[in-house]
């Protein structure tokens, strides 16, 4: 008997993933993907202290600005570890 | 539009995840000004998003109004492959999944805005809840040890953010998925480290 295979919205994920990686393999274009896929404990760990340092430098910031019909809640986030990316840039273009 | 200004922010962006902010922000500026939804981002770049950065991807997986995404990928340069856009000079990968949140893996009224609290300008990025649970099942059904980390470096993110992470609905849907187990043990290691650091809000005491 075969065996059932579970299809969590995960698995189609990756089915449509690996069909992209076929186009990929085929001589499409590649994206620039760099996952990060740490394998060991020391990578682990070294990743967790980054993480930490990056929370603490650049903590994001979340504001309830509203509330649906329904009750729930509406949040908004700011990240400021990529926005101060775009303002230097910006800022940078302008001034050029 | 500007679209010249679009592509020299692109071009001269050399951080992904910033680069991704670009775009996101100028197609939702565009797709209300069409009086569409703006877009909603799913997969990895919501987890490098919540993660800081920790978490690279290589994709911008979104979904949004279709016309409307066609229009301005166009209007920047960006070539096409059935849903796909992508541009080697503007260092772009966009990964067209869809026209908006799909019920119940997406929940479209937990969506969290992004974008600077003043500003009208956000886009939608899946709930913490949602995208946790997706790492979990990768986790559970795939053995994939690391989404398991990720989840975890997502909530303990939110939670610093003083997100409030709803646990209730998390374990509803952990048991409609068959993940209780996971977001169990997510829960107590969440209630340790809110213990250790005296910040955020843990998940309620079993």
């Amino acid at each position: 008997m075969g065996k059932t295979v579970r299809m969590t919205p995960s698995t189609l994920k990756r089915a449509a993933l690996e069909a992209t990686a076929d186009r990929f393999a085929r001589g499409d274009p590649m994206p620039d993907a760099a996952r990060t896929r740490p394998r060991t404990k020391g990578k682990r760990a070294l990743l967790r202290r980054d993480f930490l340092d990056r929370l603490d430098r650049d903590p994001i910031r979340c504001v309830r600005v509203g509330t649906r019909d329904d009750g729930t809640p509406i949040h908004r986030m700011v990240f400021p570890y990529f926005e101060a990316m775009i303002r230097s840039r910006k800022t940078t273009r302008q001034k050029t | 539009m500007d679209w010249d200004g679009v592509r020299k922010d692109l071009i001269g962006t050399p951080e992904r995840g910033a680069r991704h902010l670009i775009f996101l922000y100028a197609l939702a500026e565009y797709l209300q000004s069409l009086r569409e939804p703006v877009p909603f981002v799913v997969g990895g770049n919501a987890v490098e998003y919540y993660t800081s950065g920790s978490y690279a991807t290589g994709d911008l997986d979104l979904k949004c109004n279709w016309q409307g995404l066609l229009q301005f990928c166009e209007n920047i340069g960006l070539d096409r492959n059935e849903g796909q856009f992508f541009s080697k000079e503007l260092n772009i990968y966009i990964d067209w999944l869809g026209s908006g949140p799909e019920a119940p893996h997406e929940s479209d009224s937990r969506a969290v805005e992004v974008g600077e609290i003043d500003s009208d300008v956000y886009f939608r990025l899946i709930s913490p809840e949602d995208i946790v649970l997706s790492r979990l099942l990768e986790a559970k059904f795939w053995n994939n040890e690391d989404a398991r980390l990720w989840a975890e470096r997502i909530v303990e993110s939110v939670v610093k953010a003083r997100y409030d992470v709803d646990w209730g609905y998390l374990e509803d849907r952990a048991a409609q998925e068959d993940v209780v187990d996971e977001v169990t043990r997510l829960s107590d290691f969440i209630r340790r480290i809110s213990r250790n650091t005296g910040t955020g809000n843990g998940p309620p005491k079993p």
